[in-house]
């Protein structure tokens, strides 16, 4: 049958689906409510991140002292004086503050993964693909870093090096993200090399083998393709882990140093004004669970999406 | 036909373990926190601690009709089916892979998953017990107490973390009253009676230190623990090796007998139900499509699916390197049956009648013989 | 299973042996050495102070004598309290952090557990969203953020309990707070660790198994479910109670709870290597073990494992 302009109708019974692996999963992936709220709110905090300083009302280390003293040194309240969340005991404006701590609480997810990603994958992969010695070398090294409990070796690590160069570079960011990144890249790489077992042994790569493509190209163009879904969910699921540990040294007082803004720092120097100024502990502490819950929720997402087995309904 | 249960062997596996005679439950049988609810329940109670028979048949389906609620759709599963069963007989439902034969089974002891799943319609009277009105409680005490099921897989179908015979003797302690002892050593000598070496000793070890076959006689002890009156056995050696489901078959053959238990066969292998069973139901896209004796079934059916069923199994005879003949087409799709004979797109006798309506279940040859095919009626096409 | 654990045992071993290496290299190649902070010394006591402490061997030899003196159980001195020594520090305190511990874990299991249970057991109706939603604040919710507001609402706005002065059972209001401040990210964990593999468990066809002999429903969920269920859940323990000792650090600062998490801060902002290389070695065997008592339980709770 033809319908006006010529062409034919479909018969009305097939539903049309593209049965790509990644078009399944988007599928899936949007079907999530949680997921995608969670997704939105990541894409503002990357928004902040790279446009952070522009769209702030103020710079988040110019004090306000007149309005201070006109308060009677006091911290302001949200609302006033257009202060949208009010200042801290300094005149700071917080909200400014507070987008200051989104670019560093994102610099860390982002700059972590990659390390994670730089040094567990290759590492992964070289342990499954050449296996035997190599294998049992690198897994026994992974071990021990493994054993090692993560926020004391993070602790350890900056503090050894926090008086050193690295340790003032970028306000004292920088030394976090590679403290951070060494302690992370474990998982990852136990991660890449599970996976890379699994796949090493089926036929493709016998056939890709027998037609004498080079092991670093197998290893590229067929293994970590396939890998790559588990991938992408485990970077995801280490971000709250590393915004979690950033914000913790910087309550501990080490990592970001003044003015620099961190989260942790924010609600750490809001502590004392927790009677009387409660805005300056709450308003912190609710980017950091927003955050947190985001990225969680996102890489729930996307582990259900990319493997609905693993959710358990149908 | 046997005559009353109590005349069994030697065995301890008798009706005097059980307190209280015919008649009225015992209260060890029947724990206290149960309310009966209905009258069917209240009936239910009554046949818990008798064994003998109440009804003319042991069970009579009657239109039953399962379906499943999905989100592509309605699927039915089970449309419309009926058979019976006679006491101590053995049954066999026969067909492919999602035919409905296992759904039905599942429909027996209502234990289909629901949601997605639903009894939407049909009765089921068991031993004079109309199933369908009976309280869930009141349900779960005949599982296990009177029905009892063996599982395909034997892998997954027991819990890795309790002893077997923990598992076994579970429902002889819930539905018997029986002591920890008592129904100890009842699992024990059922051990022993499916076949597992030093039975005894193996009391307490668990399903991962069985092989396949072994775990399978575990099930079977475990469906046998009370003494059902019905044993439901869906697929039960299709897990297994070649070598080890003859096994199988002839102990629950030996068993049924011994006990007087009727037997639902399920099972795709024509050749299995051959062997094992009085009577053939064979189903096809939810229905039943023929039923009769087995030795009708097999030397005169009557229904071009079952001639399928038949030719498809591989013969002694037949020339080397000849093709194996298969059924052509797939099976039909349950979401949306029309009204035309289901197996008519796959059909090589198929005439226009067919792809317009739907033939009943009509007699042919043989005792309580029937098949659902225009082509096979007297007057029809096929002879 | 014997070998599995002698195994494991002898694992700790190089584990700690990399951790004490690391620890003391970094503690040594932090510039400044521990006196660095102090008012500015003369040369000769700065000489003095290092033989006394035994600074100005090799290192090597320091290393060694470290160690050797690590395994007889002397933790060393501190560099700040020349007094005091480590074992007196964690003496003192090491009492109170473990109570703390041991409490914030029992909570997160009595309460974690059951948590996930009625979750996957009325999966996606009332209960299920009430319990992931505790799940998800507990995730979400660092803890000095948690301690923090539990202290604004708890303490300052309700009165109902004091916002420090931790004195064990003597004092039984002081412990609420931080007990349940540490226990938090744990229930959180154990609820949603348990709630995925009940339902992963309500799957199996052994709960078929059990449905079609007729079991009453609360004897498949204890006897068949949940047995299986938790077996999984002990995997995370591990995890959660090197978190419980980590996580001590920070619960005890905020509450001022007399512990050695609380010293562990301290030190490292005063930059005391003696306490800081000491505790961390303490802290680093606590977890081995503890993570060796984890792996042994679920050798042994798993039949799977045990009888093979």
């Amino acid at each position: 049958m033809a319908n006006r302009t010529g062409a034919l109708e479909r018969p009305a019974a097939a539903k049309e689906y593209s049965s790509s692996l990644w078009g399944d999963a988007f599928r899936r992936l949007i079907r999530n409510r949680l997921a995608i709220v969670g997704g939105v709110i990541v894409l503002g905090l990357l928004f902040l991140l790279i446009f952070g300083p522009l769209v702030a009302p103020y710079p988040y280390q110019q004090q306000h002292l007149k309005e201070l003293v006109a308060n009677h040194n006091k911290p302001l309240g949200p609302f006033t004086g257009g202060f949208l969340l009010g200042t801290d005991d300094l005149g700071r404006d917080l909200l400014s503050r507070m987008m200051d701590g989104a670019q560093i609480s994102m610099t860390v997810a982002l700059v972590v993964q990659a390390v994670v990603l730089l040094i567990g994958l290759p590492i992964g992969a070289a342990a499954a693909w050449y296996g035997g010695k190599t294998d049992a070398i690198l897994m026994r090294f992974t071990d021990v870093i493994y054993a090692f409990p993560d926020l004391l070796f993070i602790i350890l690590l900056t503090v050894t090096f926090r008086d050193t160069f690295i340790g003032s570079a970028m306000d004292g960011v920088l030394l976090v993200f590679v403290a951070i990144g060494i302690v992370s890249w474990v998982g990852m790489a136990r991660l890449v090399r599970g996976q890379l077992l699994s796949l090493k042994e089926t036929e493709f790569v016998e056939a890709a083998r027998a037609i004498g493509v080079t092991d670093f190209k197998i290893i590229t163009r067929h293994l970590l393709p396939n890998a790559l879904g588990p991938m992408i969910v485990a970077v995801t699921l280490g971000i709250p882990g590393a915004i979690l540990a950033e914000a913790t040294l910087a309550y501990l007082g080490i990592g970001a140093q003044p003015p620099k803004a961190s989260w942790g720092k924010l609600v750490v120097d809001g502590q004392q004004y927790l009677r009387s100024e409660p805005h300056l502990v709450i308003f912190p502490a609710l980017i950091i669970a927003l955050a947190l819950l985001s990225f969680t929720f996102l890489g729930d997402g996307l582990r259900d999406a990319l493997d609905p087995k693993l959710k358990g309904k149908q | 036909m046997r005559s009353t249960r109590s005349s069994r062997g030697s065995s301890n596996l008798t009706v005097s373990e059980e307190s209280g005679g015919a008649g009225s439950p015992s209260v060890a049988e029947l724990p206290s926190n149960i309310t009966l609810e209905t009258e069917e329940g209240r009936l239910l109670a009554e046949r818990l601690a008798d064994t003998s028979h109440h009804a003319r048949k042991l069970l009579e389906v009657r239109n039953l009709s399962t379906q499943f609620f999905t989100r592509d759709g309605v699927v039915h599963a089970v449309d419309d089916v009926s058979f019976e069963l006679e006491y101590g007989e053995t049954l066999g439902l026969v067909g492919e892979s999602g035919c409905g034969k296992s759904v039905t089974a599942l429909s027996l002891t209502r234990l289909v998953a629901s949601p997605p799943g639903k009894i939407v319609s049909g009765e089921i009277i068991f031993d004079g017990i109309d199933i369908m009105k009976l309280s869930s409680e009141e349900m779960r005490l005949l599982r296990g107490r009177k029905i009892g099921f063996i599982f395909q897989d034997p892998m997954t179908s027991l819990n890795p973390t309790l002893p077997i015979g923990f598992q076994i003797a579970e429902s002889a302690r819930l539905h018997l009253g029986l002591s920890r002892t008592a129904s100890d050593d009842r699992a024990s000598e059922l051990l022993a009676k499916v076949g597992i070496p030093r039975a005894k000793e193996r009391m307490g070890d668990y399903p991962h230190q069985f092989s396949g076959g072994m775990r399978q006689r575990v099930m079977i002890a475990i469906a046998l623990a009370c003494d059902p009156m019905l044993l439901l056995a869906d697929e039960p050696t299709t897990a297994l090796d070649v070598t080890i489901q003859a096994q199988i078959l002839d102990l629950i053959r030996s068993l049924s007998e011994e006990f007087g238990t009727a037997v639902i066969l399920i099972t795709h292998d024509l050749g299995i139900a051959a062997g094992m069973c009085n009577r053939i139901n064979v189903m096809y896209a939810g229905r039943i499509v023929e039923t009769g004796m087995v030795d009708d079934i097999f030397e005169q059916p009557k229904m071009p699916y079952s001639w399928g069923l038949l030719d498809s199994l591989p013969r002694m005879d037949e020339q080397k390197g000849a093709r194996l003949r298969t059924i052509e087409g797939l099976p039909p799709d349950l979401i949306n049956p029309g009204a035309e004979c289901r197996f008519s797109p796959r059909c090589k006798y198929v005439h226009d009648k067919c792809r317009v309506e739907e033939p009943m279940l009509s007699e042919r040859e043989g005792e309580g013989h029937l098949a659902r095919c225009f082509g096979t009626e007297p007057g029809g096409w096929i002879k | 299973m014997i070998g599995y654990i002698i195994r494991r045992v002898l694992w700790i071993i190089p584990v700690l042996f990399f951790v004490s290496v690391i620890t003391f290299t970094m503690m040594h190649l932090a510039p400044g050495g521990p006196w660095a902070r102090e008012k500015h010394l003369l040369p000769t006591t700065v000489r003095a102070l290092n033989i006394k402490y035994g600074l100005s061997d090799p290192v090597p030899v320091q290393y060694l004598k470290w160690v050797g003196k690590l395994i007889t159980g002397d933790l060393g001195p501190s560099y700040k309290y020349s007094e005091r020594t480590v074992n007196d520090i964690v003496g003192d305190g090491i009492g109170t952090t473990v109570h703390l511990g041991v409490m914030a874990f029992f909570l997160s299991i009595l309460v974690g557990i059951p948590l996930g249970v009625i979750g996957a057991l009325r999966h996606n109706k009332v209960p299920d969203y009430i319990a992931t939603f505790i799940s998800v604040i507990g995730i979400a919710t660092p803890s000095f953020v948690a301690s923090v507001l539990l202290l604004v609402f708890f303490s300052v706005v309700l009165r109902w309990f004091p916002t420090h002065g931790w004195d064990g059972w003597a004092k039984p209001g002081a412990m609420v707070l931080p007990t349940v401040a540490l226990a938090l990210f744990p229930i959180a964990q154990i609820s949603r660790f348990t709630r995925a593999s009940m339902l992963e468990v309500t799957r199996k066809d052994y709960v078929r198994t059990a449905q079609s002999k007729g079991l009453k429903e609360g004897t498949i969920v204890v006897i068949h479910m949940i047995r299986n269920a938790l077996i999984p859940v002990v995997t995370i323990l591990g995890p959660l109670l090197a978190f419980l000792i980590t996580g001590s650090f920070i619960i005890e600062t905020i509450f001022s709870v007399p512990g050695i998490g609380r010293y562990y801060v301290i030190s490292i902002g005063q930059r005391d290597y003696g306490v800081i290389m000491a505790m961390t070695m303490l802290y680093a065997a606590s977890i081995a073990v503890l993570n060796l008592v984890v792996d042994v339980l679920y050798a042994y709770i798993d039949p799977r494992i045990r009888y093979s």
